[in-house]
């Protein structure tokens, strides 16, 4: 590991509050698919940012455009269906989207990568994951196989696989979910400079005690090589362990931003609150036999108009919800919210 | 049919085993056995619900498919109001399978794609000839309600709902006949947390209506937790320990359900620094199960006779049972 450190270039990433630094920042991006049916706006006028050695959260449910901004980084949306409308996101100070496929492919190795939710179908079948972990070092630095190979077995060991040097010879299919997921992350470590990782669903496919070894290991991965994680989740329980600043996402549009302690303890939008209140894990249920649901069903991105996605599901709805999807208000220490009507959430039976 | 709120066994199930085989490929081929269930008894009381948990490879699913005799046993016996589920024949069977339901995970693939929603949902009303076209008509029309769905659905196809909508439907199929007791083999598993909440709320909705008794079989421990009012804890094919909701939640004691309860993620921030790390190894294969205790390779506490021999399970407490060496 402590080679992965020494070859990190001089920036700020020794210092300690370099979570100022902005690593990416999209601005304004639009995706939509244009399918038979229609167009869907999968994202719709999303901007954030990424600081470094941050771990930032897309939390929603399927359908609300969270892989969507994931895959816009690295353009790995399909073209077409798929096509950016607009928008920016500069990394490192450089428009991702003005670069030619080349030198796309070679950040994507290096500093910008990603893990996925099902480690079978993103590992290739036909070779060990050890060739496959050396194959980054030989394509991406010009390594010779002998040291990539030797990398490899260091990377594996990195991420606590016991006995890496005879788990590198084994094929994905004879490792276990959890195996697998942690050789994932070791090929998105296999550069010298690791920025940012993306990990889409990383434990989704997990069980719950494999899960928890993850997210330890992605933690303490974090702090060791000061990369930033853009982390996408369905669950709030991974947001809660994880997250250092959470965005909501709905539909296709950010409806909340905060810090973590901020989105769970004082959340402004009725979709938040929503979401915290559908976890049967929430403390207030103790005594209780029902849950707080949200009631209906996400709305059919194709058909969805200017108002606010949320208006058909959403207890505090007034007629200008219908209308217009509401602009940004700022409540002060990074937490925005985008609801009309963000004050009259009562929240007074929220998580303690 | 007689429903009491008494505390009647509606199900009991004596060291059920079932085990299946598999032939390895190649030249050599070799029968090995998988103990997808093994040995497990425990009975289910009139209109309680008993959530199941345990990770993937645990038997979970298989011991509530077997319960319903979806799957031949191996061992044991499974009595249904005092019946012996497998001693009888295929006409007794399907008088008895009336009762007995169940509802499955994937709402995407449980449903007949080329069949109309009205038709799913009449389909065991025909098998069983319950009353004409025009009263199972009625009926469908009746269940859609009853699960939230609009009865003008009816003559729509499985596709053109989503996931929540689909297991409604699920749900309904599985009411028709008017059953007391129902599995639920992860049945909100698959859905957005939301949704999940809805169908939660829907399920204990129906019991509280129909003393439903509950089989509720998923590996969410705040699902099990939430839902259930006894607990059983699984682990490769073994029950390592059952206890009732609030006993389990306040004392978990083998150590497998205590690293279960400690990797489930946090509920809120500012748990994170207080938590404990979780059990260190994966889930050894069902194929292979470890001797003695199956999870002493795992155990922060194992001792040299965990590797021996099996634990039995004890009784610790009343209604509270465990199944190691050790503690």
């Amino acid at each position: 590991m402590t080679e992965l450190n020494k070859t990190t270039p001089n920036t700020d990433s020794e210092n300690p509050d370099n979570k100022k630094e902005i690593l990416l920042e999209m601005e304004n991006i639009n995706v939509s698919f244009y399918v038979q049916r229609g167009v869907i706006r999968a994202v719709k006028n999303l901007s954030l940012k990424i600081h470094k050695g941050e771990t930032l959260t897309l939390v929603g449910e399927s359908g609300c455009g969270k892989s969507v901004t994931a895959h816009t980084i690295n353009q790995l949306i399909p073209m077409p269906p798929g096509k950016i409308e607009s928008g920016s996101v500069k990394y490192r100070g450089r428009d991702l989207l003005k670069l030619k496929k080349s030198e796309i492919e070679a950040l994507r190795g290096t500093q910008i990568s990603m893990i996925f939710q099902e480690p079978m179908t993103a590992l290739n079948p036909v070779f060990t994951v050890g060739e496959q972990i050396a194959d980054v070092f030989m394509s991406h630095q010009k390594m010779k196989h002998k040291e990539a190979f030797s990398k490899a077995i260091e990377l594996l060991d990195l991420v606590k696989i016991p006995s890496p040097a005879e788990r590198a010879k084994s094929y994905p299919h004879q490792l276990s979910g959890g195996m697998r997921q942690r050789a994932m992350i070791a090929m998105a470590l296999a550069s010298p400079e690791p920025g940012l990782m993306i990990a889409d669903e990383p434990t989704t496919a997990l069980d719950v005690t494999i899960q928890a070894q993850i997210l330890d290991l992605l933690s303490d991965l974090k702090k060791k090589i000061n990369m930033s994680l853009l982390l996408i989740t369905h669950d709030m329980g991974v947001v809660a362990e994880m997250a250092d600043r959470v965005v909501v996402m709905y539909a296709g549009s950010k409806v909340e931003e905060a810090d973590v302690f901020q989105i769970f303890d004082e959340p402004c939008h009725p979709y938040t609150l929503g979401l915290l209140n559908s976890l049967p894990s929430n403390p207030k249920y103790k005594n209780s036999t029902r849950l707080e649901a949200i009631d209906g069903t996400v709305p059919d991105l194709l058909t969805l108009g200017d108002g606010c996605p949320f208006e058909n599901r959403c207890i505090y709805a007034t007629a200008i919800c219908n209308e217009s999807f509401p602009p940004a208000f700022d409540l002060g220490n990074g937490h925005t919210v985008w609801c009309h009507n963000h004050t009259k959430i009562d929240r007074s039976t929220n998580v303690e | 049919m007689n429903r009491t709120d008494n505390n009647t066994d509606i199900l009991e199930v004596n060291g059920l085993k079932k085990y299946f085989e598999v032939t390895s490929q190649g030249i050599h081929k070799e029968k090995r056995e998988i103990k997808a269930v093994d040995d497990v008894s425990f009975t289910i009381k009139e209109g309680e619900i008993l959530g199941i948990v345990g990770e993937s490879g645990c038997g979970k699913s298989t011991l509530g498919k077997t319960v319903l005799r979806l799957h031949d046993k191996t061992e044991g016996s499974v009595l249904y109001r005092g019946k012996d589920l497998f001693a009888k024949n295929r006409q007794e069977m399907k008088d008895i399978t009336r009762h007995i339901q169940m509802i499955f995970q994937d709402p995407y693939s449980s449903l007949n794609p080329r069949k109309k929603v009205g038709s799913i949902i009449g389909q065991p009303l025909r098998i069983h000839k319950q009353g004409t076209t025009a009263e199972i008509s009625e009926r469908v029309e009746h269940l859609l309600d009853e699960v939230g769905l609009n009865p003008r659905y009816r003559g729509r196809y499985p596709h053109q709902f989503s996931g929540g909508q689909r297991q409604r439907i699920g749900i309904a199929r599985a009411l028709a006949l008017d059953p007391d007791f129902i599995v639920c083999d992860e049945a909100v598993s698959a859905l957005d947390v939301s949704v999940q909440a809805q169908i939660l709320n829907l399920l204990l909705d129906l019991q509280d209506k129909y003393k439903f008794t509950y089989m509720f079989i998923a590996h969410d421990l705040a699902v099990v937790e939430f839902i259930s009012s006894r607990i059983m804890v699984m682990y490769l094919g073994r029950m390592v320990e059952m206890a009732d909701k609030d006993d389990l939640i306040q004392r978990h004691i083998h150590p497998y359900s205590r690293a279960l309860f400690k990797a489930f993620p946090a509920t809120n921030p500012r748990e994170r620094a207080s938590k404990e790390k979780v059990v260190m190894g994966d889930v050894p294969s069902p194929i292979d199960r470890p001797a003695g205790c199956h999870f002493h390779p795992r155990c922060p506490l194992a001792e040299p006779r965990c590797k021996e021999a099996y634990p039995p399970l004890r009784e610790i407490s009343p209604e509270h049972s465990v199944a190691c060496w050790v503690v």
